[in-house]
């Protein structure tokens, strides 16, 4: 080749460069942090001086005058008062759950723990090999790490375990955290070929909790999961299989699991007799963490679908046929989602009538979300394009509050007579949903947006399927382009619980207001200290989310650097 | 029409045919009178093309001249609006399923390499085949890495896009249209955006395809692989085919004054 220009070595420098760190005197990191130049100079005098007023000589003035002119510093630091956190401990935690089956929560907090750092280590230990395996550097996770990332959390434990008036709280938090690190240990060391099915572990992990807290009227649900894992059996006995025949398979064992067990709710129901607690019942934590978290999960996939259905409307036209396939089965699945949530399958046991309603429901749902999901290019048609608009323009033009006012009084008109309206807290759980649901639609757009043309093109020209383009390489990218901004939005979803108070249910913001107007407490300015306690349990959580998404993050990008 | 008088019966001034394809003579590619629009403006005006088997071909032509559009419309990325394209048999139609069809049957490399940045290399390679084909892992894995030895870099498998050079990835997104074992591969401008001292290892990989029997439709600009490795070589101008000619024609003999004035400008 005469014209080609010669093989020139490339230069390849792998090495990262750390920047030197060495120790500083106190002087000397004085004046390298404080003091460096003359404009931070000026800054720090002035926030000493501004520091120095707000707190130093506002409260020593408190402190001598022994006013409560600082009510926080006065009243709970000074004069020790934190029996109004002792006594109604419980009901922040649990609000008004029945004392004799606190053991239900407790138990479904062990499972979940187990679970889950049951797959974290199978996790860990499956990414560890692979690095080996390529030659790069294996992650670590000593003791050192787990504690500086729990720490938030283990420090409100250690609080609340403080304010306990027994020993049991400490006994199950003892328990948790031996499951925690057992888990997390078992996890590190199981056989490589349950390692790779180790994601299915909190799918038990979950059912086994939803079961602990209702008992048989969730069996349904949970024999979904189990026909999912009998349908999972031909997919490890052959990938070589028809996919038609693996789908139909994955189908027919979920159906069939949900219709069995929807029969035998019922009846088993009168057996044992103890349906447990329904969620109607809970409060406290546990109803603030119950709906933030359905606002994540539940909402999460649900954001991407409409996400997907509104920017549908610019990518190719639609056949007419796929169009009314996508939009029969958007209905369905909505209706089936309806129909769930409506009669009270998560608050009591199935009826005989109603069974057949939930179960085809049920069955539907997954299928219609999947359908949807992969016609949404043809979703292009107005009609979808429209109501994803629509939906996502609403919910984000009126204010959360509203909405739930809104949700508590209205939504009970859409459910169909003969149907028990669902509870409060259900209501709590679709109208937090579908607000969470139409702002993460809007992040997962942008996120979308920012995935480059050449991408869907390179994923197109290899034969890739429009699903699996979008499920496979849009995705992912998308999504990880916006963990900021999710993040964002789920924390400030999980503080937004707070605002359920105002539609009478017994959230931790609510359970403080009630403990200042007890007859004990009332009028002996307790509030700030209340007010703490709450905003500590709000800010642990956000902080952990938000610490545990820069780690996330960083891990992303570490790899793809 | 200018496509009338260079490619129609009266080829007296012609070298080669653009419908008479060279290769074993067998078609695998025929464009026939292929209109594009992009709205009102016409980007390419009664195309008329066959590809032989085993036969390379390269584009040229001044920028905008619509050689990607040419190329990019054989796999569907542009719909075209009017004629036909058929490729190993199958008629690309609104059929989403011969769409799938050809593109499974067609490679394309891209100008700005487009792999697939969370991915490794070894999963960028492997993901069409495992998808599309449904190959079992161990045999998909297996044949990236062959294919990484054919483009020279295997010690990369496990790395991921953002670590590699330009000239690296680019061999790593031909691995990657190859993982699909496809009938033809399709360069648009392969090498335009590599720093020069890349240039080569990636030209190389190309050769080599060639060699061993490849069909590839390659738009470049770069002559020298045009002179050494083209069968016939496609001068496109304003969204016609202007002049096709074996590239010892083409640079020693071209008819066509736009041809003439093109070569004169980047030889
Ligand atoms: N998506 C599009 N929308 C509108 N016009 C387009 C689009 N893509 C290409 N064109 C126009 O079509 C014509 C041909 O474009 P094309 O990219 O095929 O040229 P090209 O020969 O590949 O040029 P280059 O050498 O610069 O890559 C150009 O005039 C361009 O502006
Ligand atoms: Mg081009």
């Amino acid at each position: 080749m005469t014209d080609l220009i010669n093989d020139l070595p490339l230069p390849i420098d792998d090495e990262t460069r750390r920047p030197v760190t060495k120790k500083l005197t106190a002087g000397e990191w004085v004046k390298e942090n404080l003091f460096a130049t003359k404009t931070s100079g000026v800054f720090t005098v002035l926030f000493a001086l501004i520091f120095i007023q707000l707190f130093v000589f506002n409260i020593t003035d408190a402190l001598l005058q022994g006013e409560y002119k600082l009510g926080v510093v006065t009243n709970w630091l000074v004069n020790n008062e934190y029996e109004i956190l002792r006594v109604n401990l419980r009901l922040w935690m649990v609000g008004r759950f029945p004392k004799e089956e606190v053991w239900r929560p407790v138990g479904a907090a062990w499972a979940l723990c187990f679970t889950f750092s049951l797959t974290g280590g199978a996790m860990f230990e499956s990414s560890r090999r692979q690095a080996i395996e390529a030659g790069t550097e294996p992650p670590e996770s000593t003791p050192r790490d787990m504690l500086r990332r729990a720490w938030p959390m283990l420090a409100l434990v250690g609080l609340v375990l403080i304010l306990t008036q027994t020993i049991i709280p400490w006994v199950n938090a003892g328990v948790a955290l031996g499951l925690l690190v057992a888990g997390r240990w078992i996890g590190q060391h199981l056989p490589e070929f349950v390692r790779s099915w180790a994601w299915w572990f909190p799918l038990v992990g979950l059912c086994s909790a939803i079961i602990m807290m209702q008992a048989n009227s969730f069996l349904p649900l949970l024999a979904t999961f189990v026909g999912l894992a009998v349908a999972l059996v031909p997919k490890l006995l052959g990938p070589e299989r028809p996919r038609l025949f693996r789908w139909a398979a994955m189908a027919g064992a979920m159906v069939a699991s949900f219709l069995l067990a929807s029969m035998l709710s019922g009846p088993l129901n009168d057996l044992v007799g103890d349906p447990g607690v329904g969620w109607d019942k809970w409060g406290g934590m546990m109803v603030n963490l119950l709906v933030a978290i359905s606002g994540i999960v539940i909402a999460f996939p649900l954001g991407i679908l409409l996400a997907l259905g509104r920017r549908g409307s610019r990518t190719a036209p639609a056949s007419n046929q796929t169009t009314i396939i996508g939009v029969i089965c958007a209905v369905i699945g909505a209706i089936a989602f309806v129909v769930i949530f409506g009669t009270g399958t998560m608050v009591k046991p199935l009826g005989l009538i109603e069974f057949p309603f939930a179960a085809v429901g049920g069955a539907v749902i997954g299928g219609a979300l999947g359908a949807a999901l992969s016609l949404s290019r043809q979703s292009t048609t107005p009609l979808f394009w429209g109501l994803s608009v629509t939906f996502i323009e609403f919910i984000r033009g009126v204010p959360l509050i509203t909405l739930l006012f809104f949700g508590d009084s209205m939504l009970l008109f859409f459910f169909p007579k003969g149907f028990d309206a669902p509870s409060q807290v259900t209501r709590a759980m679709i109208v937090v949903t579908a607000f969470s649901a139409a702002y993460i639609a809007e992040i997962v757009r942008g996120g979308l947006q920012a995935v480059d043309k050449g991408q869907i093109e390179a994923a197109q020209a290899v034969g890739l399927p429009f699903g699996k383009v979008q499920r496979l390489i849009v995705l992912p990218q998308a999504l990880r382009a916006v963990i900021p901004a999710m993040v964002g939005q789920f924390i400030s979803l999980w503080k937004d619980t707070s605002l359920l108070g105002f539609i009478s249910l017994t959230e931790i913001l609510k359970v403080s207001r009630a403990a200042n107007s007890q007859p004990d407490f009332q009028g002996r300015g307790l509030q700030d200290l209340t007010f703490m306690f709450v905003a500590l349990i709000f800010w642990v959580v956000s902080y952990t989310m938000s610490r545990e998404s820069q780690r996330l993050e960083k891990k992303l990008r570490g790899a793809e650097r | 029409m200018s496509v009338e008088d260079t490619n129609g019966g009266e080829s007296a001034h012609v070298f080669a045919d653009a419908t008479q394809a060279a290769g074993t003579g067998e078609a695998l590619i025929t464009i026939e009178n292929m209109d594009k629009f992009f709205g009102d403006f016409q980007a390419l005006k009664d195309i008329n093309l066959t590809v032989g088997l085993q036969e390379v071909v390269v584009v040229i032509g001044p920028s905008g001249s619509g050689k990607s559009t040419l190329i990019r419309c054989v796999n569907r990325l542009e719909k075209h609006d009017a004629g036909t394209i058929t490729v190993d048999g199958v008629e690309l139609s609104d059929d989403i399923k011969n769409i799938q069809e050809v593109r499974r049957e067609t490679g394309m490399v891209f100008q700005s390499f487009n792999l697939f940045p969370h991915l490794t290399i070894l999963e960028n390679i492997t993901l069409a085949p495992r998808e599309v084909r449904h190959v079992p892992k161990a045999e998909a894995e297996a044949h990236a890495m062959e294919l990484l030895e054919r483009v020279k870099i295997p010690e990369q498998v496990n790395k991921y896009p953002g670590q590699l050079s330009g000239g690296q990835q680019q061999r790593v997104a031909i691995a990657r249209a190859l993982a699909m074992r496809p009938k033809v591969m399709l360069f648009d401008e392969p090498t335009s955006a590599l720093d020069p001292e890349m240039i080569n290892e990636v030209l190389e990989s190309m050769l080599e395809l060639a060699r061993e029997g490849m069909t590839m439709v390659v738009v470049t600009h770069e002559m020298g692989f045009a002179r050494e490795v083209a069968d016939r070589v496609v001068f496109m101008a304003d969204g016609e085919i202007v002049e096709v000619g074996t590239p010892e024609h083409f640079f020693t003999n071209p008819q066509e004054e736009r041809t003439k004035a093109f070569l004169s400008q980047i030889l």
